[in-house]
């Protein structure tokens, strides 16, 4: 348009006829001119020509005047485009802080992060790994980007076909994280690389910044040193390396940005954005990695409340059970004296009386009642001594770890592979509860084997040795601690996340019962020993010698008569 | 026939006992504690000792130990209201075991046993 009559069509208000540039939402500029010149003629090829028309028509004083105002163009314009990243930039930050407000779950503020640093324009890298430290190591744990130029045109087509708003990608599902991570799923799954592996190792030792040119961002090129793994992925592409600390300076993991498409470089602005973008990131990880150990220790916590709320109960019954099984045992030892006398004396008298004395039927009657009670007192004694009592007879050490190892061997037969060593030299029978006494081996068997979820060799030894008989148990197992050795043989203690802690503690009381002793010798990282010492009793040996099987057995016919 | 020694804190069961061990002929001494038992002992040959188990304020198995000390000669049949005595080794000691019963002729089948094993021994 330019020139309007005598004026210019950038001197001109409230003619919408003298600008055809004004966009519907721009009316507005009509009326205000100062505004409508600021926004649209400086970049206006109108105003232009008229300024060159006027430096050559208006004298010398036009010709300085629009080059200064050209000049003045020149420097403003990258000061506005910074101005419009900078807001672009703020604009995702600002939806990245709100968005992870409420994430506890590390892979949604992991995809988010991702999301802030790939989406738009401003920072927009092409593609984006995050690593996790676990296990004192980075593992690879997601990533979010095309896989090639193809990919990479269709989602970008899709992106803008779409009107796809920042909110929308920051908006997380699981099924999507899955998707994504399945995309790259294995190169994440061989990504495993120390803390001190270059280049992570100056990553994470950098010093806090000070200034924005020596931030922790770390750039990495073709020529830089790398795990064989990460060369192999990246190739002679540049990428860029964000550490996630935490508040107290331990790395959480690590962000690994590049733009392997567009191969665009980064400017200072970029970095000192991926910084802030990796602070909210970082903030948002360690509350929600806090959260989930937390959990996890509140479980741990309420399971083991839980148990030792049962072992209470369990103990407290057993002791009840003790209690009423030693009352019954009692009672019926007293009443069983006078019962044996009123029926044995009721027996001798129907005897002595004449055979057609009337008072005969009166003393067999009486003898009868007396062999009913004394039944019924057997069958209880019976009752409780099955129920509460532990039942001792002459039992064989040896029989009792034969059947042991017969039935381990065949439960761990397709465990890991268990060597097996057992020599069992004779010894005397000793008095025990057979149940009890294999459970009590049992024990430290499978505590030994437990130990060895690697496979190992297991020693099972018995023999005599100064009138004790010694059972050695000896496993070659990671070993223990002696802190964790001394707290073995405490009721609840396990190194096991889902034991009792009652195993050991269990046949260390029965050894105990038996009056024998139980020691455990431990040394890190070359197995456990058990030795188990069970006293001879004194006359077992001769019994053994003598064979007489009645004097330690007595038939049931004997017993019972 | 044989010279009996019975050991019973209970006065009825020696009264038992007595009865039809007698009638079978045999010659009986009542005791009812230890003291008693190893004084009959010293002052008397027995063929056969009828122990209770359980005494009042003592241990027929401590006895036991004492009698097989001092009179190994003596066979001892180890008397329990129930069988629960094997839980102590010290039981071992005995020759034979009864428990006891209104019905005599365990104890007499036992007495029998042992009398005859201890005469084809000697």
């Amino acid at each position: 348009m330019a020139r309007v009559g005598d004026s210019y069509c950038w001197l001109i208000a409230d003619d919408p006829t003298v600008c055809p540039y004004l966009g519907p939402q721009e009316a507005h500029l009509l009326a205000n001119v100062r505004r409508r010149n600021r926004e649209k003629c400086l970049d206006c090829e109108e105003l232009r020509r008229d300024l060159a028309d006027l430096r050559r028509t208006g004298g010398p004083i036009f010709e300085a005047l629009t080059t200064i105002l050209e000049e003045a163009l020149n420097q403003c314009r990258p000061i506005l485009r910074t101005l419009q990243i900078k807001d672009e930039l703020l604009d995702i930050l600002r939806h990245l802080s709100h968005s992870l407000q409420l994430a506890l779950d590390p892979e949604e503020i992991l995809y988010k992060g991702l999301v802030a640093f790939t989406a738009g324009g401003s920072l927009g890298f092409n593609r984006g790994f995050a690593l996790l430290v676990e296990g004192g190591e980075l593992r690879g744990y997601f990533a979010l980007g095309p896989r090639d130029g193809e990919e990479a045109a269709r989602i970008w087509q899709e992106v803008s076909a779409h009107g796809v708003t920042l909110a929308d990608l920051l908006r997380y599902s699981p099924e999507v994280f899955a998707r994504e991570r399945e995309k790259f799923r294995a190169w994440l799954e061989r990504f495993r690389f120390a803390l001190t592996d270059p280049p992570f190792g100056e990553v994470f030792s950098l010093p806090l910044p000070r200034a924005p040119e020596a931030g922790r961002v770390v750039e990495v090129g073709p020529e830089k040193p790398l795990p064989e793994l990460l060369r192999q992925f990246y190739g002679p592409v540049t990428f860029w390396i964000v550490p996630l600390i935490s508040h107290d300076e331990r790395p959480l993991g690590a962000l690994l940005l590049d733009n392997f498409l567009t191969g665009r470089p980064i400017s200072t602005e970029d970095r000192l954005a991926m910084e802030l973008f990796a602070l909210e990131i970082a903030v948002a990880l360690e509350r929600g990695l806090a959260y989930a150990a937390l959990r996890e220790k509140v479980e741990m916590l309420e399971d083991a409340y839980r148990r030792i709320r049962e072992h209470q109960q369990t103990i407290i019954r057993l002791r009840e059970e003790a209690a009423i099984g030693e009352m019954v045992l009692q009672l019926t030892h007293t009443i069983k004296n006078p019962v044996v006398a009123i029926g044995g004396l009721a027996r001798h008298l129907h005897k002595k009386l004449e055979a057609h004395s009337p008072c005969r039927r009166f003393a067999d009657a009486i003898a009868q009642e007396a062999s009913r009670l004394e039944e019924i007192l057997q069958d209880f004694v019976r009752f409780a001594s099955l129920r509460y009592a532990v039942e001792r007879h002459p039992v064989n050490v040896n029989e009792i770890l034969d059947l042991l190892v017969h039935e381990k061997r065949e439960v761990t037969r397709h465990g890991p592979p268990i060597e097996w060593h057992v020599d069992l030299a004779p010894v005397p029978p000793i008095l025990a509860d057979e149940r009890q006494l294999y459970n009590c081996l049992e024990n430290i068997v499978n505590n030994a084997l437990e130990a060895m979820s690697e496979g190992g060799a297991l020693f099972i030894e018995s023999r005599r040795s100064d009138g004790a008989i010694l059972i050695v148990v000896r496993d070659t197992g990671p070993g223990l601690s002696e802190e964790a050795a001394r707290h073995l043989f405490k009721p609840f203690f396990t190194t096991k996340p889902t034991g009792s802690g009652l195993g050991l503690y269990t046949s260390k009381q029965i050894v105990e019962s038996l009056g024998g002793e139980l020691t455990l010798s431990c040394q890190l990282g070359q197995g456990c020993e058990v030795v188990i010492r069970l006293p001879i009793p004194e006359f077992s040996s001769e019994v053994q010698a003598g064979g007489e099987s009645a004097r330690a057995e007595p038939s049931e016919e004997s017993r019972e008569g | 026939m044989a010279k009996i020694l019975i050991v019973d804190d209970e006065p009825n069961i020696r009264l038992l006992y007595t009865a039809v061990l007698t009638e079978k002929g045999h010659e009986v001494v009542e005791v009812e504690n230890g003291r008693q038992t190893l004084e009959a002992l010293e002052r008397e040959p027995f063929d056969l000792v009828i122990l209770d188990i359980r005494l009042r304020g003592e241990s027929g198995l401590d006895l036991l130990q004492e009698i097989v000390a001092r009179h190994p000669q003596v066979p001892v049949i180890l008397c329990s209201a129930y069988v629960s005595f094997q839980d102590d080794y010290t039981s071992w000691l005995a020759h034979s075991y009864c428990v006891k019963s209104s019905d005599p002729r365990a104890l007499l089948e036992e007495v029998e046993r042992v009398l005859s094993g201890r005469a084809a021994r000697s």
